[in-house]
């Protein structure tokens, strides 16, 4: 078609342009008519079209010890899965193995192989986990690994963010703070204070782009409001010495489980509470919490009540004798001392300290013709009621009435020691703590305060169950009871060199649900041991309570060791025990004063007790000067110059030089002597100050 | 020649009209896309359509002076256009990059882009060479020297890179067809490579362009649609299949419209032509995708990231799934001015919706009518262009009436393409509705020019 072109071939030429223009016109109108008409219900059903209101999660307050030590707390992670199905197969398969060697060396949990051949194998899965519990910090390099880079439409990435309960101090009283769990059914103080730790989840409106969800600010927002803070009783130390201590006797025992609580004996306040029961791997677990769930028969701790019935109700007195000749027959039934043959004739504070079960004897025959009022005279001690305390989970205690179901001529004697009543360790307890306290029964209690932030939402004080539990003269003899028991009785081995303690073992067969006592053969035992320490001032009481020793089978050995440790421990570092050497009663005259800020002067001078006196009010920086009986505090003049801090301590001279802009060079310690740049010269920024301290 | 007069005389004032209509519509809908609440007037300077209407300003400044400049300037100093074009475009590669390329030439947000510019610039080059008297595009070296013409220009814009504008710049070809390019040269030399066929024999002419163009779109259709799968009549078959329905369906229809208009002593040949034509397509198009099967898992990635299917960093997809779900949105008669939520600036999620996506605001708000009247206007204006093309003696006039013919006509099939998912995900603005300055002065100045040039058509002949 070389030459000049005719006419027609420019005709038809400028008909190609116009039917291009055309049919491209063309194109575009029916492609709209069918994005408008035949998708648009696509366009619309399709989720991501829509914004959608979420509910942004509280952070979760966390649970603290008594002084502040974090129990719990929530961190974010992450459980990563993978659309598989999404991915396409080139992709898949040229980045599978090097996803696999991610996933290996940043998961640990699979070899680079496996993860391979798990990915390949659910190749149809769009929701595979790939692990639960993520951390932060290693999801955001998931989310850099090849595949799972592209984003979850291409790359099949999914992390689902939840919130995690950590507890930084390890298992501590891990029952008692609880868990939370996904269905609700939150356990200990988790559970009991949920509403403060909750928090109040936001509202936002996301809205769908390139790659997620995007919040948009709108005016249905509103942040989340983090939870409360939970301040708890427990003292780490107490509770630290406690779990150990249990935990090293149960495995010496091979023991089924234990539980220790330590109470402050004028308070009520749970300062330790620990619980281990053996797993299946022989291991001791914290999964239950046995000191307030667990009711058991308590056995021979049990037999403080019994006395105290006897001495209130005046049917004895402790020096009244008794034949504890080692066998006890009621109807047909024959209670054994531990030692065979008894006693002898042994007073009724000699068969407490023994434990003897003459006690039983004696409760039979002064209440057997009136068996309500030895159970009302108990219920009037308390022990009937449950405590009440925040955490849930506590069964009220059994103790049954004259002629309730069950009930039997054998149903006093063996009540009276400690059978067919069922307690808590906590709830017996609280009771040996009401003796201590000088017959004011404490309630316990494992929360002191709920705070936002500085605010105090709400505290909890002190409360009184019971203000007198019985006549002074009866709390007396008890006392002296308890304290037998340490000294000649059956917790000789308890005695501790620097204090004294108070307390009374318990040994009690464990009634098996279907089996009763057991054949002789394979009884199980409980020993216990409760008290409170120092006998002459009590400061704290406790319960050791162990659960089928394998060894031993007596509560001084198995549960007195742990109780006496625990007590060594809890004396040796708590200062209240300790007396100041040498009380200050006035300061005789001035220690040397740091110039510095108005504001630490007046508070250090105030907490040592110096009498102060401050020129005027409304200065920052201050010289002192040390009078005889008293430290006068004056301006000192801090102006936009190089400062004069000599005098000072480093921390302010530091804070005064530097926030000029000076380079501080710092020679010795203690108070500035002098400075290499005069004060009042101008501020250079940059210079290098010298500044020597002696 | 009594100039004063003839200028206002023989304006076509039907082609200033159409650019005042376009021109006013993309401002009230920049109004729209770009709204800012905190600034309802028209007139804030601070926002898209206050700074619009500044650079309407300007190019209508800018139009003024060009109607009254001497025309003899044009051609007389085409090349210096066209070197000073090339020039910003160098300069502009030594520029800090704003989202990945090197486009913008000044200071903050009043820069402009000289790819715009280089549109225009090439423009007159290309017309002025090929109206110079010795020229013609069948010899070899013409053909070579129009080609570098373009080619030159074209590479500048790939380093930035730009490859919107790069495409756009292929609309040139169309040009060269119309003034009847012959590329046997290179086809012949191709096919002297293949045994059995002798090349001597082939001549494609100057209709090689339109076949070039019509293979393109068959090999990226194909490969747009090599991965799908469609559905028909129940039977699962892959995606490409449609494109030979299609293939068929066009021959079929052609067919019968030869059977229809043309004399019988014609038509064998033309059913000769169809037949060849809808068969060499159809084996186009298995060929493409037997190749891209064939290809290994990163080629295919590459190809799939240049044609926009594979979901690249930038979300392109979901962009363009956002921009179709405001032009579906939108109904028959639009959710009316200002009532846009898909594409709407405050709550939206378009991106670029004053920009490359502009259509959608458009779409959303006037519907499916008034986005057929606005590409109705366009179709006008490419009609009137093309029509005073062919009114001119001047073979410089005609050359750059086409060319700007097809560049318009490449930047709204394009960017309508792109928004409705015809197209690959290219950013190149709507003339005259897309917010900017560089692309309004340019759209501008390329119609006043033709105007001022078309007033001349009877004084002169070139």
């Amino acid at each position: 078609m070389a030459g000049k072109e005719s006419n027609k071939e420019i005709f038809l030429k400028v008909y190609v342009y116009y039917i291009f223009f055309v049919l491209f016109m063309i194109g575009i109108v029916v492609k709209v008519f069918a994005i408008q008409y035949d998708s648009i219900g696509d366009f619309l059903k399709d989720d991501d079209l829509e914004e959608k209101i979420v509910e942004t999660p509280a952070i979760r307050g966390d649970v603290l010890a008594d002084r502040g030590e974090i129990l719990a707390t929530s961190v974010p992670i992450y459980e990563i899965r993978m659309d598989v199905k999404t991915v396409k197969d080139e992709l898949l398969n040229e980045k599978l193995d090097s996803l696999g060697i991610m996933l290996q060396n940043l998961l640990k949990t699979k070899t680079a192989r496996e993860w391979v051949s798990l990915i390949r194998r659910e190749r149809e899965n769009q929701f595979l986990l790939i692990q639960r519990r993520v951390p932060h910090d290693i999801k955001g390099e998931l989310e850099k690994s090849p595949i799972f880079r592209k984003g979850p439409n291409k790359g099949g990435f999914i992390a689902i963010k939840q919130i995690k309960r950590k507890r930084p101090n390890g298992v501590l009283a891990a029952r008692t703070v609880g868990l939370t769990r996904d269905n609700g059914m939150n356990v200990g103080i988790e559970g009991a204070f949920n509403m403060y730790l909750s928090g109040t989840p936001g509202k936002e409106l996301r809205k769908k782009v390139s790659g997620g969800w995007k919040p948009i600010p709108n005016e249905f927002h509103q942040d989340p409001i983090p939870g409360y803070d939970v301040w708890t009783t427990i003292d780490l130390t107490i509770q630290d010495v406690a779990e150990t201590e249990l935990q090293r006797q149960l495995e010496e025992q091979d023991a089924k489980l234990g539980c220790v609580i330590v109470m402050e004996v004028e308070t009520g306040q749970i300062k330790a509470i620990a619980n281990l029961s053996k797993g299946s791997d022989g291991n001791y677990y914290e999964d239950y919490n046995h000191a307030i769930g667990r009711s058991t028969e308590p056995g021979s701790t049990f037999k403080l009540a019994s006395v105290m019935a006897l001495l209130e109700d005046r049917k004895m007195s402790l020096n009244d004798l008794l034949n504890a000749k080692g066998k006890y027959k009621f109807y047909d039934s024959y209670l054994h001392d531990s030692r065979h043959g008894g006693y002898g004739m042994i007073s009724l504070k000699r068969a407490f300290e023994v434990s003897s079960n003459v006690i039983a004897e004696a409760v039979n025959t002064h209440y057997k013709n009136s068996p309500q009022d030895f159970i009302d005279r108990l219920n009037s001690f308390g022990l009937g009621e449950p405590l009440g305390i925040d955490l849930k989970g506590e069964p009220a205690p059994t103790i049954r009435n004259a002629g309730d179901e069950g009930w039997s001529g054998i149903s006093i004697p063996w009540m009276s020691i400690g059978y067919e009543v069922r307690l808590t360790p906590l709830q017996i307890l609280t009771f040996y703590n009401g003796i201590a306290n000088d017959g004011e029964v404490m309630k316990p209690y494992f929360v002191s305060k709920v705070t936002d932030g500085a605010r105090v939402v709400q505290s909890y004080s002190p409360e009184v169950l019971n203000p007198r539990l019985c006549s002074t003269s009866t709390l007396e003899a008890l006392k002296s009871c308890l304290e037998g028991v340490v000294e000649s009785g059956t917790g000789k081995s308890l005695q501790s060199a620097s204090f004294k303690i108070a307390g009374k073992t318990g040994t009690a067969r464990i009634a098996e649900n279907s089996l009763g006592y057991g054949s002789d053969q394979d009884v199980k035992h409980q020993a216990s041991f409760v008290g409170y320490f120092p006998a002459d001032d009590p400061k704290y009481s406790c319960i050791v309570v162990i659960a089928a020793p394998n060894k031993d089978i007596y509560g001084s050995k198995v549960s007195g060791t742990v109780f006496t440790k625990i007590a060594n421990k809890v004396f040796a570092t708590s200062l209240k025990f300790h007396k100041p050497i040498n009380e200050l009663k006035n300061v005789e005259s001035v220690p040397q004063m740091k110039n510095g800020r108005v504001e630490d002067i007046k508070l250090v001078m105030n907490m040592a007790g110096i009498a102060n006196t401050v020129a005027s009010a409304d200065f920052e920086w201050g010289v002192t000067n040390e009078q005889s009986k008293k430290v006068l505090v004056e301006k000192r003049y801090i102006g936009p110059t190089v400062p004069n801090v000599v005098g000072m301590g480093l921390k302010d001279a530091l804070f005064l030089l530097e926030n000029r802009g000076l380079v501080v060079v710092v020679n010795g310690s203690g108070k500035v002597r002098s400075q290499s740049v005069e004060a009042g010269s101008e501020v250079i920024k940059g210079t290098k100050i010298q500044i020597n301290l002696n | 020649m009594r100039k004063n007069e003839t200028i206002l005389d023989n304006i076509d004032w039907s082609l200033i009209l159409l650019y005042f209509i376009l021109t006013l519509l993309g401002l009230f809908n920049i109004y729209s896309a770009s709204f800012n609440e905190d600034f309802p007037s028209l007139f804030s300077f601070s926002q898209e359509y206050g700074k619009q209407i500044i650079w309407i300003g300007i190019s209508m400044f800018l139009g003024f002076i060009v109607l009254l400049l001497d025309s003899d300037i044009l051609w007389k100093y085409a090349y210096w256009f066209y070197g000073f074009c090339l020039l910003l475009l160098i300069a502009v590669l030594f520029t800090k990059e704003i989202n990945g390329a090197k486009s913008w030439l000044g200071f903050g947000s009043m820069g402009i882009q000289p790819s715009e510019f280089a549109k225009l610039g090439t423009a007159i080059a290309v017309s002025a060479y090929i109206s110079t008297i010795n020229i013609k595009l069948q010899s070899q070296s013409s053909a070579f020297y129009a080609n570098l013409i373009i080619l030159i220009p074209m590479a500048l814009i790939l380093l930035q890179p730009d490859a919107g504008t790069f495409v756009v710049f292929t609309s040139f070809l169309w040009v060269f067809y119309r003034e009847g390019i012959s590329y046997d040269f290179i086809l012949g030399f191709i096919l002297r490579l293949i045994p059995f066929v002798d090349h001597t024999r082939i001549k494609v002419g100057s209709n090689f362009i339109p076949l070039l163009v019509v293979s393109a779109i068959l090999v990226v259709s194909t490969l747009l649609l090599s991965q799908t799968t469609i559905s028909v009549f129940g039977t699962q078959m892959p995606g490409f299949y449609g494109l030979i329905f299609s293939i068929g369906a066009m021959m079929l229809i052609g067919l019968i419209l030869v059977r229809i208009t043309v004399m019988l002593r014609e038509r064998k040949k033309l059913y000769y032509i169809l037949i060849v034509a809808g068969i060499a397509a159809s084996a186009l198009v298995f060929a493409v995708n037997g190749v891209f099967d064939y290809l290994k898992p990163h080629q295919k990635d590459r190809i799939e990231l240049f044609l926009g299917l594979d979901e690249d960093p930038d979300g392109k997809d979901y962009n363009r799934n956002r921009a179709m779900a405001a032009v579906g949105s939108g109904g028959f008669f639009g959710k009316g001015y200002h009532e846009a939520t898909l594409a709407s600036p405050s709550q939206g999620h378009v991106p670029m919706q004053s920009t490359d996506f502009i259509f959608c605001t458009l779409a959303e708000e006037w519907g499916f009518v008034g986005g057929i009247i606005v590409l109705s206007l366009f179709v006008v204006l490419l009609f009137k262009i093309i029509q005073i093309a062919e009114r001119q003696r001047s073979t410089f006039t005609r050359t750059f009436a086409y060319s700007i013919a097809c560049i318009i006509f490449y930047h709204v099939a394009i960017n309508i393409g792109m928004t409705i998912g015809l197209a690959p995900v290219i950013g190149i603005p709507l003339p005259f509705f897309s917010y900017g300055g560089s692309s309004l002065m340019s759209f501008t100045m390329m119609l006043f020019v033709l105007a001022k040039l078309d007033s001349e058509r009877k004084n002169v002949f070139r």
